[in-house]
C-alpha cells in the first residue's frame, strides 16, 4: 500500500511541474487531471487502510467535481479561442489592467 | 504480488511523466489517458471495483474524450515545434522535488496493515443515507456546470 501512496505524491509532483511550466491552456488541465487523480488515489488507499472511513465515497465526489471543472474549462477554452484564435497562456493577460 | 505492484505503479509514472513533457498536446493527451486508465487498474489492484467502474466510465470514457475533442478543435500543429515549456523549468522542478519529498516524509510513517474492503452495499449505504445532503450538492452542482457551459460557449 506504501508503494500506491509513493506514487500517488509521485503524480500531484509532476502535475505540480506541469502546471507550473505548460504554456498550453489545454495542458494546464491535462496537469490539473493529473492532479486530482493523485488526491484520488490517495482516498482510495487511505479507505482501504481504514484511516479515512469510507473514501471510497470522497472519490466519486471528488470524480464528479473534477468532470465538472472539466466542461466549464474546456467551454472556457472554446470561448477563448472564439475570440482570439489562441490558448497560449501568455498572451491571455487581457484582465491584466 | 510485490511485482505486479511495480508493473502497476511504473507505466502510471512513466505516462503520467510524458503528459506533462511531451511537445504535442495530442500525444500529452493520449498519455493522460494511459495514465487513467492505469489509475483504474490500481483502484481494481486494491480491491475496489466500484471505483475502477466509475473511473473508466467518468474519466477515460467521458474527460479523456472531451480533452482529445478541444485538442483537435483548437490546437495549433505548428505549435508544437517550438518548446512547449516556459522559463520557470528549473525552478518548477526543484518546487515540485521539494512537495514530493515534503509529501513522502508526512506519509511514510503510515503503515498500518489493516486492509479493509468496503461492499457496494456499504458505500451506497452510506453515500445515500449519511452523506445524502452532500450528493444533493454534487447534482446541484452539475447542474450549474451545465448551464455555465451553455451559457459560456452561446454565441
Amino acid at each position: 500500500m506504501n508503494l500506491y501512496i509513493i506514487l500517488a505524491n509521485f503524480m500531484f509532483a509532476v502535475g505540480v511541474f506541469g502546471l507550473i511550466t505548460r504554456r498550453n491552456l489545454i495542458a494546464v488541465l491535462i496537469s490539473v487531471e493529473l492532479i486530482f487523480n493523485a488526491a484520488n488515489i490517495n482516498f482510495a488507499v487511505a479507505s482501504k487502510l481504514d484511516l479515512i472511513p469510507k473514501g471510497d465515497v470522497f472519490v466519486l465526489f471528488v470524480i464528479a467535481v473534477a468532470a465538472c471543472e472539466v466542461a466549464v474549462a474546456l467551454a472556457l477554452a472554446i470561448a477563448i479561442y472564439k475570440n482570439s484564435k489562441k490558448l497560449k497562456i501568455e498572451e491571455l493577460n487581457y484582465l491584466k489592467g | 504480488m510485490q511485482e505486479l505492484k511495480l508493473l502497476l505503479i511504473i507505466p502510471t509514472a512513466i505516462f503520467s511523466i510524458l503528459s506533462v513533457t511531451l511537445k504535442n498536446i495530442f500525444y500529452s493527451a493520449l498519455s493522460l489517458i494511459l495514465t487513467l486508465f492505469c489509475v483504474a487498474l490500481i483502484y481494481l489492484g486494491i480491491g475496489s471495483s466500484l471505483l475502477f467502474a466509475v473511473q473508466i466510465v467518468v474519466y477515460v470514457g467521458g474527460i479523456a474524450v472531451l480533452i482529445l475533442f478541444i485538442v483537435m478543435l483548437a490546437g495549433n500543429p505548428t505549435e508544437y515545434k517550438n518548446p512547449q515549456q516556459n522559463k520557470l523549468l528549473i525552478p518548477a522542478g526543484v518546487v515540485s522535488a521539494i512537495v514530493f519529498f515534503l509529501l513522502n516524509s508526512l506519509t511514510l510513517f503510515l503503515d498500518t496493515p489493516v486492509i479493509k474492503k468496503h461492499s457496494l452495499k456499504e458505500i451506497s449505504n452510506h453515500l445515500l443515507y449519511s452523506q445524502v445532503i452532500s450528493f444533493e450538492g454534487i447534482t446541484l452542482l452539475i447542474f450549474a456546470a451545465i448551464i455555465g457551459v451553455v451559457l459560456f460557449t452561446r454565441k
